[in-house]
């Protein structure tokens, strides 16, 4: 083989591992993000402390192995059913106080909630960065030129599921009718007998026990610090309107998209370049498609 | 069974019924006429909870209703609606994207129609073929006459004892109306109470067992389907003649 036919096999291997590395990233991402999406769809919240969920349940995962050495995938129930208890109680106890209001009030009184959790996060934890090492997720699977981390296959995987699986619960089960119905008609829903409180707060519950998985699995390969909900909530707002907003299955394109988008960045351009173009994509998306790329979200 | 008593309800200050008394027996199949404005779908959101009576209104207050003698005014609509009340509101209200078959389901959430759910589908379908032809469809590709029967049907997956209709035939073609109003006569006469809001009163009147004539919020003529239907005032200001 010739000097040139080599390299242009490296190029193709490079930027087919960058792509690789954008989807396994954008599937977590996707878990990530599609909590928000459901909040916002059915009870009309735009979730300013969603990047904190997040956190928590990453601190979750990395204290249970650190201090219990709780196997890391048996977390992620545990961060679940955490993350539930206090999304459905925060609904219940605080936002649901806010319904009829405007949407400015309830991004205020979350962008609180939010603010109270890094700080009391700081305080118990401090700001450390804290990474976790778990033995048989540190290897790597080879396949043909490219080399895939257990622990980001591991995360891909568990996030898709869990977008797939809230999927299926909206469409498929009698709480997914109801949370639909809320969504689409609150009153008349309250004239079929459902409590749109209830709903609201077990959406709640729903889209922050997912985040906390999101962030148990974000635990998995990348270090873990109380400051690190808000990129999430960034990422999350971008994944959402990518993907179209209050659309569910909208967040696997929107992850993938933003995924592919910052690994190609980093490659290519510069590391600290990914949020510009990150922000950038979210730009053009808004600007030339407001319902998002599969056009399938809902402008208001 | 359902007794409304000298209820007063408004929005701010503006109030919509004045001292409005209405009752419905057991069994009965009961109209509202009266023309637009005149307080009918505030009547029947008050009833199932999207409204309440004035809490302060003189020495006698808002008034009262009772449903099977337990008061139900000042309570959330879906526990109105889980003591046995359906309700097919003005402009059906289906929810549009879900499909049929789950707008029906969605009819059975209260407890009581829960286990009967699969008995009550079979039934609606036999009311409405039409309906188990689209099964499949969301909601807002129906027709206004679909939507119509799929409220009702929505209604009756509740196992309701007491089924509230606003308007049913309100923008359907001439043709469909005596449909719809036959099934309603046909659902009262297997034993669900029927208060009816209507404005096709040529219908409503003649099969209806009594009726009240609600004029400016307040209840100015009650009778006889059949009495009402041949009064001077009735005649002259619904039929025009």
């Amino acid at each position: 083989m010739t000097n040139d036919s080599v390299r242009s096999v490296e190029q193709l291997t490079v930027a087919g591992q960058t792509i690789l590395n954008g989807i396994l990233q954008g599937g977590v991402y996707a878990a990530a993000a599609v909590g928000l999406s459901l909040i916002f769809g059915v009870s009309g919240i735009l979730n300013a402390a969603h990047g904190e969920l997040v956190m928590l349940g990453a601190f979750g995962t990395y204290w249970l192995f650190k201090l219990y050495r709780v196997d890391p995938l048996l977390t992620l129930p545990i961060s679940f059913a955490l993350l539930f208890l206090l999304g459905y109680a925060l609904q219940y106890l605080v936002l649901n106080r806010t319904l009829g209001s405007p949407l400015l009030v309830s991004l205020l009184v979350t962008f609180g909630i939010s603010l109270i959790l890094v700080n009391a996060a700081l305080r118990v934890w401090s700001a450390d960065y804290r990474m976790m090492t778990v033995p048989y997720l540190d290897r790597s699977l080879t396949l043909g030129p490219f080399i895939v981390p257990l622990s980001r296959l591991a995360a891909f995987a568990v996030g898709v599921g869990a977008v797939a699986g809230l999927y299926w619960l909206l469409q498929r089960t009698e709480l997914g009718r109801m949370i639909r119905a809320t969504a689409q008609d609150r009153e008349m829903a309250s004239l079929v007998g459902v409590n749109p409180r209830l709903v609201y707060a077990l959406a709640f519950g729903l889209g922050s026990g997912i985040s906390g998985v999101a962030g148990s699995l974000v635990a998995f390969y990348s270090p873990v610090e109380p400051n690190m909900g808000l990129t999430y909530t960034l990422f999350a707002f971008s994944v959402v309107v990518l993907g179209g907003m209050g659309y569910i299955p909208g967040v696997l394109w929107g992850g993938f998209a933003l995924g592919i988008a910052q690994a190609l960045t980093e490659t290519y351009i510069e590391t600290g370049l990914s949020l510009l173009v990150v922000f950038f994509l979210l730009y053009l998306v808004l600007q030339f498609m407001p319902a998002g790329i599969l056009g399938k979200g809902r402008i208001e | 069974m359902l007794k409304v008593e000298a209820i007063n309800v408004g929005y701010g200050a503006l109030q919509v019924l004045w001292e409005v008394s209405v009752e419905v027996g057991e069994g009965e199949l009961v109209s509202v006429i009266g023309p637009n404005g005149a307080g009918k779908t505030t009547l029947i959101k008050t009833i199932v909870g999207l409204l309440r009576p004035r809490a302060n209104h003189g020495s006698r207050g808002g008034g009262r209703i009772t449903f099977r003698g337990r008061r139900i005014d000042g309570l959330a609509p879906e526990k109105i609606v889980r003591q046995g009340i359906a309700v097919v509101p003005e402009g059906a209200r289906v929810f549009p994207e879900m499909t049929v078959l789950d707008n029906l389901k969605i009819g059975a959430a209260v407890p009581r129609a829960r286990t009967r759910q699969a008995r009550s589908l079979a039934e609606v379908f036999a009311l409405f073929p039409r309906l188990e032809e689209r099964i499949a469809q969301p909601a807002r590709t129906l027709s206004g006459g679909e939507r119509q029967m799929l409220a009702i049907g929505r209604a009756l997956m509740a196992c309701p004892d007491l089924l509230l209709l606003d308007e049913p035939s309100l923008g359907l073609q001439p043709t469909l109306v005596k449909g719809i109003m036959d099934t309603i006569r046909r659902i009262n006469e297997r034993g669900i109470t029927v208060f009816l809001i209507e404005q096709n009163i040529h219908f409503s009147l003649r099969m209806s067992h009594r009726g009240y004539v609600l004029e400016h919020g307040r209840v100015v003529l009650e009778g006889k389907g059949s009495e009402l239907l041949g009064n001077p005032h009735v005649r002259l200001s619904y039929l025009g003649v």
